[in-house]
């Protein structure tokens, strides 16, 4: 798989890409009636790896994610690889590098994998629209690429044998793995996955875990996670954000998240002292 | 029995307008959850810019031609102006969007051309050919041809071109296509023109029989509508044969079913949208879907 532009060009032994944030939220609000989902957000997700949120239920994890893609418009500042999203449509922000997969995969049912997969890679398009109506050159030529990309990416993901099954098929956890390859053919600089392991077993979990912690490295592509199995996330992120009613209650590596009083009562509970 | 034949034949015959008006009722509808009751008008105005084409001593084809472009951008601009502002309104909205549009286009169409009916040459002649012992007009076979390709040009564009399934993709969940950078505003646009074209066609091929006239496409729209139902408005493919089943089944019921005869055909598109609400409201190719609360 080819790495982003970004991380492609500088790599990861670049010293300076490395010091960069990927993104970077800076005392990020929103208010919905009344009631404040998110409030005075800030933290640095670091470029490449895999980065966590966690947090109860209503803690704003998916307002979280839906003011980075653009869906909500939030107060304060989001920046991606020092470039601030303010103003930028939700189709604005996946051209720049921001893809991202849902708590319920949304597949085209009647379509193949490999179909679905290519529909990730259109922001890397150049053809115009009168082009692909009239099928030039230029627009075939993109398509063969496309369907080049999108079958690396369904080989990072282990689909290269269902490329053809369609996807009203799937189980869950591969129409999961269907979506996160489709987010990887537009060769992304920050994949957001909102609660990869929901629905699958904890063994599907544990597994999906190696396969994002070889993406990580493979793809060249930072991961943002949301995610409720505390077991997953310890296994993956390098770095992990807590998040309680709206509010950062710390941001660090796990280690330093496990012991935090305030996480222990907040969230982490027995879990993380077993 | 070849009596018979020659009803089903011809029947088929009509059938392609109700199968080009179906499918383009289902474009729209997958786009933007609209039943476009304009569908049939916008293929009416068509037929009457192709008339004044060749009237005016253009070749048919030449003027066919120009009236498809001019029927796309047409249908891209109904979304633009008229559809857009109402994106994701309440399905009485919409209703009440195109049905206006019905009545003004119609008005339009009045005021450009007159009330007056108006009578294209057919582009085959006036011969017949002879079809397994049933007679059948060159107009009726070429213009079933026409349509015929243009149907399955129109369905390997969405199943074989990538811009197909970026349209899909936008008609399923445009929040997620949004997301996928895929500008969903300019596949509805795009659906539109789509769908205008293929009215167009119908309009345009078939105004040799149907005569043009501000209501020629009426009963047409009526039994379109029928056809869509019964084939699942979620399924392009339902629509067209729902509509070739529906030219069939009304030929016959005008023909062998005592009573009805031509001026009651209407019908039995009445009867299949009962018949099929009462019994299968998906269609015999859609599925049932449901919508969170």
């Amino acid at each position: 798989m080819t790495a982003p532009p970004s991380a492609a060009s500088t790599g990861r032994t670049d010293d300076s890409a490395q010091q960069r944030p990927v993104l970077s939220i800076r005392d990020l609000s929103i208010t919905f009636s009344g009631l404040r989902a998110l409030d005075g957000v800030s933290f640095d997700v670091p470029t490449g790896g895999v980065t966590a949120v966690i947090g109860p239920n209503g803690a704003g994890k998916t307002t979280l994610f839906n003011c980075i893609s653009g869906i909500y418009r939030g107060e304060g500042d989001i920046e991606l690889a020092g470039e601030s999203l303010e103003g930028k449509s939700p189709h604005a922000r996946a051209a720049l590098g921001i893809a991202r997969t849902f708590q319920t995969p949304t597949l085209i049912e009647d379509d193949t994998v490999l179909a679905n997969v290519m529909l990730g890679g259109f922001s890397q398009t150049r053809a115009g629209l009168l082009s692909h109506m009239v099928l030039t050159l230029r627009s075939r030529r993109e398509e063969t690429d496309l369907r080049e990309r999108s079958a690396e990416a369904m080989d990072l993901m282990g689909l290269l044998p269902l490329a053809a099954a369609r996807a009203a098929d799937l189980p869950h956890g591969l129409r999961r793995r269907v979506e996160l390859a489709r987010a990887l053919v537009a060769q992304p600089r920050l994949v957001l996955l909102d609660e990869p392991a929901a629905g699958i077993s904890h063994t599907e979990a544990l597994e999906f875990a190696d396969l994002l912690t070889g993406l990580a490295e493979r793809s060249g592509a930072t991961l943002l996670l949301v995610e409720h199995s505390v077991a997953l996330v310890m296994r993956v992120a390098r770095r992990i954000a807590v998040l309680d009613f709206g509010k950062l209650v710390v941001e660090g590596e796990p280690s330093l998240v496990r012991q935090d009083p305030r996480v222990l009562a907040a969230y982490l509970g027995d879990e993380a002292e077993s | 029995m070849t009596e018979l034949w020659q009803q089903v034949l011809s029947g088929l015959g009509s059938g392609f307008i109700y199968a080009s008006l179906a499918l383009a009722i289902c474009l729209v509808f997958q786009g933007t959850g609209a039943v476009n009751f304009a569908q049939g008008v916008m293929a009416t105005a068509s037929a009457y810019l192709a008339w004044s084409l060749v009237s005016n001593g253009m070749n048919f084809w030449l003027a066919l031609v120009l009236v498809l472009a001019a029927s796309f951008v047409l249908g891209a601009l109904i979304e633009r102006v008229f559809i857009r502002p109402v994106e994701g309104s309440s399905p009485l909205v919409m209703l009440t969007v195109t049905v206006a549009l019905l009545i003004g286009l119609q008005a339009v169409v009045a005021l450009i051309w007159g009330d007056d009916p108006q009578q294209l040459q057919s582009p085959f002649g006036g011969g017949s050919v002879e079809v397994f012992g049933a007679r059948l007009t060159a107009q009726q076979l070429g213009a079933a041809a026409v349509v015929l390709v243009t149907l399955l040009l129109a369905g390997a564009f969405f199943r074989f071109t990538t811009l197909g399934l970026r349209m899909r993709a936008a008609a399923q969940n445009p929040a997620s296509a949004r997301l996928l950078s895929i500008d969903v505003g300019r596949m509805l646009a795009l659906g539109w023109g789509l769908a205008a074209t293929v009215g167009a066609v119908a309009g345009v091929i078939f105004a040799p029989t149907l005569g043009v006239s501000p209501a020629m496409m009426d009963s047409s729209l009526l039994l379109a509508l029928a056809a869509a139902t019964l084939g699942g408005f979620e399924s392009r493919g339902g629509a067209v044969v729902g509509g070739l089943v529906l030219g069939v089944a009304a030929n016959l019921a005008s023909r062998y079913i005592p009573g009805i005869g031509s001026d009651l055909q209407l019908v039995v598109p009445f009867a299949v949208i009962f018949l099929v609400l009462l019994l299968r409201p998906q269609g015999l190719f859609g599925r049932v879907s449901s919508v969170r609360a």
